[in-house]
C-alpha cells in the first residue's frame, strides 16, 4: 500500500487537504496547472517592475469568495501557502497536470508533466488521490444583451473588486473606466450564468449573493456617496452571519430589487447605462454610472481532462458526481473530491469538505508510515551572551510597500546593535529559512528580527526557523506590512521605522520554555444525533475510542422525527444504518439519560464529569466534540397549536412518508415559509426549511396534480443543486409566492375554514387562499443546553443562541481554547448531510490530535510569584477557567499556583492580582509598555 | 494638529485580525496599536502610561462581549476602563480620552470606522493636557 496521496489543485480546497494529510503523517504531492498557488483567493502582482509579494495587495480580491467575512485578511491564505511550501512532507509542483494516470486504490500510479509544454515528464506512485481543481467564472460575454465586452462601464465582480481595491487609495470616489468620472450609481446584476437554462448551468452559483453584499459594502465604505442598486431573483444569504452581511449592506442603503433584467442599454454620448425593469407590477426605468454581472460558476477548464484520466464520471454540467451522503467520495475508490470540483460552494464549506477528505483518504491508507520525529535542536542558553541582533529584510515585502530595498538596507545597517543583515527575495521561502536556521549558529545570534511580511501568521514560521537553529523561538520579532504605507509614497520612511520598532521591542524579550503532557487517545462526543455518532464511527474507523454522551433514551436526535430530503430519501435508513453501526462498534461507548456536567483540562488531557441518571462519573479524554443539534422552534402564530389542519414542515413530511398525509383533488396546501426565523427573534435564516418545503410541496403534487399547492416565501433559498429541485416544483405546478415582511400572510378561521390573505409581490394583488392543509416551516433554533454547554466548556454562545466558533470562515469547526470541535446543527442550521460532512472534517481534526503521543504546553502562560503572593484568591475567582488554585505544596504553600500545562495565557490574572505577584510571560509589564514606548517615539 | 497620537490596545484573537488592515489609507490619522493576548489583560498602568508616554487618546478593541474567546475577557476590560475613566477626570485629563471599542474577527470596515472616529475626537479634544505639560517641560528645559 503507497501511503503517498496526490493531491490535484493549488486553490483554498487543495491546501487544507494537502495541510490536513501532511499533519496526519501521510506524504502528499500537490500539482496545480496555474503558476502559482491560491488558486481564485490569490492574484500575484508587480510593482515598478520588481515582484511584490504575492499575496500582498490581494486583501480585498481575495474576500470576493469568503463566506462570512467582509474583508478577508490576506494572512488567511496566504498563511495556508506558506505552511504548505514549508511543510517538509508536501512536495509542490506549480505549473504542472495530470497526463496518465494508472492503478487501483492504495496502487496508483500518476505521471505529471509540465502543464504548458507537456515534457519533463514525472511518475508518481501514490495510493489515494483528492481531486481539488476548483472552478472558473462564467465567460459573461456570452450574454449579449447585457453588453459586457462592448460597454466599457459594464464589467464582472471580480473586476469589480479590483476597482475597489485601486479605488481605495483615492478620495470618496470610484472611478468607473470609459472616462474617470466618478461612479454613483452602480447596479449589480444578479445571476449572470446562473439558474439559467440558456447557458445550460440551472444549479445556484450559491456564493455570488454573498460577495455582491460584500462589494455593496467596500464600495459604501469608499465612497459613501455612492447609490447601490442590486437586481436579484432571491437572496441566498443562508450561511451562519451571512443575514447579518446583507442587514449590513441593506443598513447602508444599498436597494434591492427583485426583478429578472433582460437588457442592459448604453447612451452613447454620455456612456451611462440604461436599465428597464418591472418592480411590483410597475414599470420602472434607472441611469447607472456602473453595471456589475454576478457571474455564475463553471467547472474548471481542466476538469474535463483530469476526470478523464481519472475516469471519474461528471454530471451534466461537467462537475464530479458524488453522493449526497458522502460527498467526498467519488465513483471509483481511493479518489475524493472537494470543493469546487463538484459544484459551487463557498469557502466554510469547502474547508469542511477538504478536512473530510483527508480523514477518508487516511481510512482507506491506513497508518500512515512511521515517520521519524524531527529531532529536537538543543537550545542555546544565550542568558550570558551580549545582544547579537540579525535582520532578514523581505525584499517581497519591501516592494509591497513600494520601498526602495538598497535605501532601507543601508539605513538597517547603520543602526547600532546590529550583527547581521540579509536581503532575500522573500524571506518566507524554504531557501531563506534554511539560510536564517544556519546564521543562528555560525554567527551566534540572538534576537532575529525579519521585517516586513504582508502576513501576520508568517511569525511562527519563522519562530519554528530559529527553533532549529537552536535559538528560542519567542526571540524573534517580524513587523506587518502596513497597507496604508503602500500608496503614500512613504515606503522607505516606514519600512525603517518599523524595523526599528521590531528591533527595539526583541531586545526586551526572553526565551520561553514548553514541556510535553501526555495526550489521552479517547474523545468525547456530546449529542448523539447524526453528527455526533458520524464522528463517532469515524473516528472508530481511525481506531480512535469515544464517549458519546446522549441527553435521551434513543440515539438519532432531531432527525428520528425526519423522513427524507431534497439531497436522499433513504435519511431513515442512513440513520438507523449508522446507529446500528455505533451500537456495534467496540471502540463506542455510548451513555444514553446522560449529561456533561462539569469539565476541566486541557487540550490532550480534559476531564470531564458525566451524570448517568442518578450517577456521575469522571471521564479523561484528550478532545471534547460538541454535537448538541438544534431545536425545532414551537410558533405562536397562523393558529398553530389551536387549529388541526396547521401542522410544521417535519410533522408534514412525517405524514407523507407513512402514508397519512394525501393530496386530494381541489384540496389545497399551503407552505408557508420563515416562520420564526429572519424575525427580530431570530435574526438568522433556519437554511433547511427551504429544500425541505420544496421537498414536500413536490411530493404533495406529484402525488395529485389536481392539488392546489403553494409556497408562500421571502427568498426561496435552494443553494447549489438544491436549485434543480425547486426548478422541477415549478414546472410539477407548484406555485410560489414572494410575501413582504411587511405585508406578511393572515390566517384566520373563518366560520370553521382556514382562511389565509396574502399580498403577491411581483402582482401587488391580494389573493385569498383557502388552506386544507397549512404547513409551517418553522425555525431551527439552539437547543437550551447550548448555554449549559458553553458555560460547562468555557465557550460563548452567538446572539442567536449556537456555538460560536473561532472563526465563522477558516476556523468554522474549532473553538478557541484548542481540543474542543463543533460538529453538525449547534454551529447552525443544517442538513442531515452537510452535518455528516463536518463530523467527518472534526474526527479528522480530531484524529490528528489523538495520534500525538504527547503535546506541548507552556510558552505565553502565567506565572506567580508566591512570596508576593496575599492568597486573596482575586485570581482564582477571575480565571474564566478556573486553573489557579491555592497550593498545597511544600515549597509554595498557601501561594496561588497556575498550572503551565493548563493556563490559556490570557493574561487576565495578572492584570487583576492587586500586588502584581502574577506576570504573563511575553506580555510582561516592562515588555508591553517597551511596545508602546516604541509605537509612540518610531514615526511610521 | 497632524502630531496628534492615537495607541490602541487590541486583542489578539478578534479585534488583531481585522486591525492589521489599519486606517483607510487616504487619512492622515497617526493610529498605533500593540497586541494583547486579550483585552481583559489592560490594566490600569498600562492605560495611564500610554498617556504620561504621549498619546493624546487611547482605545482598547476586544471581542464582543458575548463572543469573548476568553469568555468574560471584553467585559473585565470595559469595568476596567470605566474605573480608569474615572481617574482620567480626577487627574484632568479627561476620562473621554479613552474609549472601548467591540470588533468581531470579521468586522473590517468597523476597524476604519474606529480609526475615523478616534480622529474626530482628537481633534475634538486637542491634545493631551499631559503632553502639552511634558513639552512645556521640554521647552524650559531646553531653555
Amino acid at each position: 500500500m503507497q501511503k503517498d496521496v496526490l493531491v490535484i489543485g493549488g486553490g483554498i480546497a487543495g491546501l487544507q487537504a494537502a495541510l490536513e494529510l501532511a499533519g496526519a503523517g501521510y506524504p502528499v504531492h500537490l500539482i496545480t496547472d496555474e503558476p502559482n498557488l491560491g488558486g481564485k483567493l490569490t492574484d500575484a502582482a508587480t510593482k515598478n517592475g520588481q515582484s511584490t509579494c504575492a499575496w500582498g495587495e490581494q486583501v480585498n480580491i481575495s474576500s470576493l469568495f469568503l463566506g462570512g467575512n467582509i474583508h478577508a485578511s490576506s494572512g488567511v491564505v496566504g498563511s495556508f501557502i506558506t505552511r504548505v511550501m514549508n511543510n517538509p512532507l508536501v512536495q509542490v509542483y506549480t505549473g504542472t497536470k495530470l497526463v496518465d494516470f494508472k492503478g487501483e486504490a492504495g496502487h496508483f500510479q500518476a505521471t505529471v508533466s509540465d502543464a504548458a509544454t507537456g515534457k519533463q515528464t514525472q511518475n508518481l506512485a501514490v495510493g489515494a488521490v483528492v481531486l481539488a481543481s476548483g472552478f472558473s467564472m462564467y465567460d459573461v460575454s456570452k450574454k449579449g444583451e447585457l453588453g459586457y465586452g462592448y460597454y466599457k462601464n459594464v464589467m464582472t465582480s471580480l473586476e469589480f473588486e479590483h476597482l475597489l481595491t485601486q479605488s481605495r487609495y483615492q478620495a470618496d470616489c470610484i472611478r468607473r473606466p470609459s472616462d474617470g468620472k466618478c461612479a454613483e450609481r452602480v447596479a449589480f446584476i444578479q445571476c449572470v450564468g446562473s439558474r439559467d437554462s440558456v447557458s445550460k448551468a440551472e444549479y445556484c452559483s450559491a456564493i455570488c449573493c454573498m460577495f455582491t453584499a460584500k462589494e455593496a459594502i467596500l464600495a459604501k465604505e469608499y465612497a459613501p456617496k455612492t447609490d447601490v442598486t442590486v437586481f436579484y431573483l432571491d437572496v441566498r444569504s443562508c450561511g451562519k452571519n451571512f443575514d447579518n452581511i446583507l442587514t449590513q449592506a441593506q443598513n447602508l442603503g444599498t436597494k434591492y430589487v427583485r426583478t429578472m433584467i433582460s437588457e442592459v442599454k448604453e447612451d452613447p454620448v454620455t456612456e451611462n447605462l440604461a436599465i428597464r425593469y418591472v418592480d411590483a407590477g410597475e414599470k420602472k426605468f434607472g441611469e447607472y454610472d456602473l453595471v456589475v454581472l454576478a457571474a455564475g460558476i463553471r467547472p474548471a477548464t481542466r476538469l474535463q481532462e483530469t476526470a478523464k484520466l481519472l475516469q471519474l464520471p461528471l454530471n451534466e454540467f461537467g462537475f464530479v458526481q458524488v453522493d449526497p451522503l458522502d460527498p467526498v467520495s467519488t465513483k471509483r475508490a481511493g479518489i475524493f473530491s472537494v470543493g469546487g470540483s463538484q459544484g459551487p460552494l463557498d469557502v466554510p464549506e469547502t474547508l469542511a469538505l477538504s478536512s473530510a477528505a483527508a480523514a477518508a483518504t487516511a481510512r482507506t491508507l491506513g497508518k500512515p508510515e512511521g515517520r521519524q520525529p524531527r529531532k529536537p535542536v538543543p537550545e542555546r542558553d544565550i542568558s550570558k551572551e551580549p545582544l547579537r541582533m540579525g535582520v532578514f529584510l523581505c525584499k517581497s515585502g519591501l516592494a509591497t510597500m513600494g520601498a526602495d530595498i538598497n535605501a532601507v538596507a543601508a539605513a538597517v545597517k547603520q543602526l547600532g546593535d546590529v550583527s547581521v543583515v540579509e536581503l532575500d527575495q522573500a524571506a518566507c521561502d524554504p531557501a531563506s529559512l534554511e539560510k536564517l536556521q544556519k546564521l543562528i549558529a555560525t554567527q551566534g545570534l540572538n534576537r532575529i528580527v525579519v521585517s516586513p511580511c504582508v502576513m501576520k501568521n508568517n511569525l511562527s514560521l519563522f519562530q519554528d526557523a530559529a527553533q532549529a537553529g537552536g535559538l528560542n523561538r519567542m526571540l524573534v520579532e517580524m513587523p506587518v506590512v502596513p497597507l496604508k504605507a503602500q500608496e503614500a509614497g512613504t515606503g522607505t520612511q516606514t519600512a525603517v521605522a518599523l524595523t526599528k520598532r521590531a528591533l527595539a521591542d526583541v531586545k526586551g524579550y526572553r526565551p520561553l520554555q514548553w514541556h510535553a503532557e501526555t495526550v489521552i487517545p479517547k474523545a468525547l462526543i456530546v449529542g448523539g444525533g447524526v453528527a455526533g455518532m458520524a464522528t463517532a464511527t469515524a473516528l472508530a474507523d481511525r481506531g480512535f475510542p469515544s464517549v458519546l454522551v446522549e441527553k435521551s433514551a434513543t440515539l438519532g436526535g432531531y432527525v428520528n422525527t425526519l423522513s427524507g430530503s431534497l439531497e436522499a430519501d433513504d435519511i431513515k435508513q442512513t440513520v438507523e444504518k449508522l446507529i446500528a453501526q455505533v451500537e456495534k462498534s467496540d471502540k463506542i461507548e455510548v451513555l444514553k439519560n446522560a449529561q456533561v456536567i462539569a469539565s476541566t483540562g486541557r487540550q490532550g488531557h480534559f476531564v470531564t464529569t458525566i451524570a448517568v441518571g442518578n450517577a456521575t462519573r469522571n471521564l479523561d479524554h484528550g478532545t471534547t466534540v460538541l454535537a448538541v443539534g438544534t431545536n425545532e422552534y414551537a410558533p405562536a402564530e397562523f393558529l398553530f397549536g389551536e387549529d388541526p389542519r396547521v401542522i410544521t414542515g417535519t410533522e408534514a413530511q412525517y405524514r407523507l412518508l407513512d402514508g397519512r398525509l394525501k393530496a386530494k383533488d381541489g384540496e389545497t396546501y399551503v407552505f408557508m415559509q420563515c416562520v420564526g426565523s429572519r424575525n427580530d427573534v431570530h435574526a438568522y435564516c433556519s437554511r433547511t426549511c427551504c429544500a425541505q418545503s420544496v421537498y414536500s410541496a413536490l411530493a404533495l403534487k406529484k402525488q395529485n396534480p389536481l392539488a392546489n399547492v403553494y409556497v408562500l416565501s421571502r427568498d426561496v433559498r435552494t443553494p447549489g443543486y438544491l436549485e434543480l429541485k425547486f426548478k422541477e416544483a415549478r414546472q410539477a405546478g407548484v406555485l410560489f409566492l414572494h410575501y413582504e415582511t411587511a405585508d406578511k400572510p393572515m390566517l384566520v378561521n373563518d366560520k370553521g375554514q382556514l382562511s389565509l390573505s396574502v399580498v403577491d409581490y411581483a402582482s401587488r394583488l391580494t389573493m385569498n387562499l383557502k388552506p386544507d392543509l397549512m404547513v409551517l416551516a418553522v425555525a431551527q433554533t439552539a437547543t437550551p443546553e447550548a448555554q449549559q454547554i458553553a458555560d460547562v466548556f468555557k465557550i460563548q454562545i452567538n446572539e442567536d443562541g449556537f456555538l460560536s466558533e473561532t472563526h465563522s470562515n477558516i476556523g468554522s469547526i474549532a473553538f478557541p481554547g484548542g481540543g474542543i470541535f463543533i460538529a453538525g446543527a449547534a454551529h447552525g442550521p443544517k442538513s442531515v448531510a452537510e452535518c455528516m460532512t463536518q463530523a467527518r472534517g472534526v474526527a479528522g481534526r480530531a484524529a490528528r490530535v489523538l495520534a500525538q503521543p504527547v503535546l506541548m504546553m507552556g510558552g505565553i502562560v502565567a506565572e506567580v510569584d508566591p512570596d508576593k503572593c496575599a492568597a486573596c484568591l482575586t485570581c482564582v475567582r477571575t480565571c474564566p477557567y478556573t486553573i489557579p488554585n491555592i497550593t498545597r505544596e511544600k515549597k509554595e504553600m498557601g501561594a496561588a499556583f497556575i498550572s503551565t500545562a493548563d493556563c490559556r495565557g490570557c493574561g487576565m490574572c495578572a492584570s487583576e492580582c492587586p500586588n502584581k505577584a502574577i506576570v504573563l510571560h511575553h506580555y510582561l509589564d516592562e515588555q508591553v509598555l517597551q511596545r508602546v514606548d516604541t509605537v509612540l517615539t518610531e514615526v511610521v | 494638529m497632524s502630531d496628534m497620537k492615537i495607541v490602541g490596545f487590541v486583542c489578539r484573537l478578534c479585534a488583531m485580525v481585522t486591525s492589521d488592515l489599519g486606517p483607510p489609507a487616504d487619512s492622515k490619522i497617526k493610529l498605533e496599536t500593540v497586541e494583547l493576548p486579550c483585552a481583559g489583560k489592560v490594566d490600569g498602568r498600562l492605560l495611564l502610561e500610554a498617556f504620561e508616554k504621549g498619546a493624546d487618546a487611547v482605545f482598547v478593541a476586544g471581542c464582543p462581549e458575548h463572543e469573548c474567546m476568553n469568555v468574560k475577557g471584553s467585559s473585565r476590560a470595559r469595568k476596567r476602563l470605566e474605573h480608569v475613566q474615572d481617574i482620567l477626570n480626577q487627574v484632568g485629563v479627561g476620562g473621554d480620552r479613552l474609549v472601548m471599542y467591540n470588533v468581531s474577527g470579521t468586522q473590517g470596515p468597523r476597524f476604519a470606522q474606529i480609526a475615523k472616529e478616534m480622529d474626530e475626537l482628537v481633534k475634538k479634544l486637542g491634545p493631551s493636557p499631559l503632553k502639552a505639560r511634558k513639552d512645556r517641560k521640554e521647552t524650559s528645559q531646553a531653555v
